[in-house]
């Protein structure tokens, strides 16, 4: 009888907990009054068929190839239309790019920007315009919807800490080969790289001239910096395919490994090949197939969201992979890719 | 006696234009290597060739067309794209030579286009290369090449020599620039060709009436500028172990210019030598050289090289007032 009463309190507690369970998942599944398939359908109508448009610098490069691989292998794979526009170095084509791209009111305009001034103006048009303005990885003083992309002081300092880690000791002779001195990465990477410099107080910049992204400038300079600093401990660039040129002149100088060359970018083959062959010593990179792909995430919660252009302007910063010459693998560097 | 010290007065009183700027290279060596300690060491002299040497064997092409009264704004472009298609037909698998081949073919190509369109069309040298530049930049992006910047494959190191290799201890590229220099001093001096292009250059319808065959002579003179720019183009690509196509939209091709002009070499036609093109070369290499080492930042480089082109340009149209004979389309 006992027992009876026993079982039939232990059925009754387990049925109540079950019931109990059971009403709270229904009232957790309810907490935004919706179902899961509701959020799927707004979702869907949220993205489906709306445009992105890609305006990279020019397409042909490693790190813009992957941007352009990601951003349309993510976008449509989610149904929604990609244009890309390859203004091929050319300012007045990207420009008209932009403008007509603003004039056919796209909904997501994606732009990597090659000096922090000469867009900000259409940046602010196409916002008014409906368009939401995400600027990729090289930022320009207009605050758009988002910036997705490396952060760039953080970077530079982190480059200079290590520099001043291997330089301080063996005299801190340091040069620095600037990419275009008016591009947003060159600016505040440069920002960054000082900072740990001033902070160590035991590093001396000995030139910092501008190579305008040419290997060829970079060599040239570092040749010629090379003569006048033997002693030179490091050269530091912010873009490692211009950095090559500078790798090359301190080779031919006899110097690999004597003079340590550090790069920053996207990692692409021939990245890994310089550091494989010792042209660069460091690479300080990260992938920017997956920055692509980070672009078309931010779309995606901003359109479900339904935030206005440039209403909450937030940045997705890319984590960086530090490659050394000492360390790295096949599988650290994407192969390049070709025209689509 | 007399005759002589009035022919040295004379020699002095008017000096040549390469004079002049061979003065000027001078005396900014001299400032350089007095107030820059390392400038006039050895070391520094050959990174200094070095680094004009690409310039130099560029010019050498451009002075040929120059005298001969053109003008060759392709050839930066026929030097990016040839010399990018050399590297990517490596990169699929072809050896050296016969990727060189194909390479130089299609900047023969693009030349004897050039050398065609204004012989026979009669189209003014400037727009018919700044337009088949275009045409051959477009052309290589859309068919030849994959991407802006094309690579040598791995362990291509016969290639690599062209660029990075020493020649009894001096680098290739300042061979390459002093054999470019050599053979076409001969060519312009020494042979009938070169004395050729100089009556074209002076006056073509007079060297017509003599019987020289102008119009070949022009598509040899652009075909020349071509292959020089597939030469110079191999240069730079092995130097660096990369070609970037995106060269086209420097200022390589006035530097180019700026260098012809600099040394005497008229745009006019018709009149200097290589020997202007190695003084202005040089000038130009000391000066960048110079403000390098000073860390003047490159855009100041750039107004310094622009001002003393602007300089020259002047003191050409000084030395050579316009003429009837020498006014051409496209100067108005």
């Amino acid at each position: 009888m006992k027992r009876n009463i026993l079982k039939g309190l232990a059925v009754t507690v387990m049925a109540a907990t079950v019931a109990l369970a059971a009403g709270g998942a229904i009232a957790a599944g309810k907490i935004s009054g919706k179902t899961e398939r509701m959020v799927r359908s707004d979702f869907v109508d949220a993205l489906n068929g709306k445009t992105v448009a890609f305006v990279p610098i020019s397409l042909g490069l490693p790190l813009s190839d992957f941007w352009d691989a990601g951003i349309r292998d993510a976008a449509t794979a989610i149904g929604m239309n990609y244009v890309v526009k390859d203004p091929a170095w050319n300012m007045n084509a990207m420009s008209q790019a932009i403008s007509a791209l603003i004039s056919e009111k796209v909904d997501y305009l994606v732009v990597q920007n090659p000096d922090v001034q000469v867009f900000a103006k259409l940046f602010r048009k196409a916002e008014q315009n409906g368009t939401h303005v995400i600027q990729l990885n090289m930022a320009s003083n207009y605050r758009s919807s988002g910036f997705v992309g490396v952060d760039w002081v953080s970077h530079g300092q982190e480059v200079g800490d290590d520099i001043v880690k291997q330089c301080a000791a063996k005299g801190g002779k340091v040069a620095i080969v600037q990419g275009e001195l008016t591009a947003a990465a060159n600016v505040w990477f440069n920002v960054g790289l000082m900072k740990a410099f001033k902070a160590s107080g035991k590093i001396n910049v000995v030139n910092d001239q501008a190579a305008q992204w040419d290997a060829t400038k970079a060599h040239d300079i570092t040749a010629a910096v090379l003569q006048q600093h033997p002693d030179l401990c490091a050269t530091v660039g912010v873009w490692g395919i211009m950095m090559m040129g500078s790798g090359q002149a301190i080779k031919e100088a006899g110097k690999t490994g004597e003079v340590l060359v550090y790069g920053s970018g996207s990692n692409s083959r021939p990245v890994c090949d310089s550091l494989q062959t010792g042209i660069l010593d460091k690479h300080y990179g990260y992938d920017s197939y997956l920055q692509g792909r980070d672009v078309v995430n931010a779309i995606q919660a901003m359109a479900q969201m339904k935030v206005e252009p440039g209403e909450r302007p937030f940045a997705l910063y890319t984590p960086i992979d530090v490659l050394a010459k000492e360390t790295v693998a096949k599988d650290d560097c994407r192969d390049l890719m070709g025209k689509k | 006696m007399a005759g002589l010290l009035a022919g040295l007065l004379g020699r002095f009183g008017k000096p040549s234009q390469e004079l002049i700027v061979f003065a000027i290279a001078v005396a900014c060596f001299i400032f350089f290597a007095v107030s820059l300690q390392g400038f006039a060491s050895i070391g520094n002299i050959v990174a200094m060739l070095r680094s004009i040497a690409i310039l130099g064997i560029l010019s050498t092409g451009m002075a040929v067309v120059v005298i001969g009264r053109g003008l060759d704004l392709s050839q930066v472009s026929v030097m990016a794209i040839s010399a990018a298609w050399t590297l990517t037909l490596m990169n699929g698998g072809m050896t050296l030579f016969p990727a060189m081949a194909l390479g130089l073919l299609f900047a023969l190509a693009i030349g004897v286009l050039n050398g065609w369109i204004i012989a026979f069309i009669e189209i003014p040298p400037l727009f018919a290369t700044l337009a088949t530049g275009l045409v051959c930049f477009g052309v290589g992006r859309w068919l030849l090449i994959d991407s802006v910047h094309a690579y040598p494959p791995k362990g291509a190191d016969d290639f690599l020599f062209i660029g990075q290799g020493h020649l009894v201890g001096i680098p290739m590229p300042i061979i390459i620039f002093i054999v470019a220099a050599v053979f076409v001093h001969w060519m312009l001096s020494r042979t009938v060709v070169g004395r050729h292009i100089f009556g074209l250059g002076d006056n073509m319808l007079a060297a017509r009436l003599m019987g020289v065959a102008v119009r070949p002579l022009i598509i040899f003179s652009y075909a020349f500028s071509a292959f020089i720019a597939f030469i110079a183009g191999l240069t730079m690509a092995s130097s660096v172990a990369s070609m970037n196509t995106e060269v086209i939209n420097s200022t390589l091709v006035f530097d180019v210019l700026l260098v012809v002009v600099l040394g005497g070499i008229s745009l006019s036609g018709g009149r200097g030598s290589i020997v202007s093109v190695v003084v202005g070369a040089c000038l130009i290499g000391i000066l960048l050289n110079g403000m390098t080492i000073l860390n003047v930042n490159s855009d100041a480089q750039n107004i310094a090289k622009s001002v003393v082109l602007l300089a020259a340009i002047v003191i050409d149209r000084r030395l050579h007032p316009k003429d009837e004979e020498t006014d051409k389309q496209g100067d108005h």
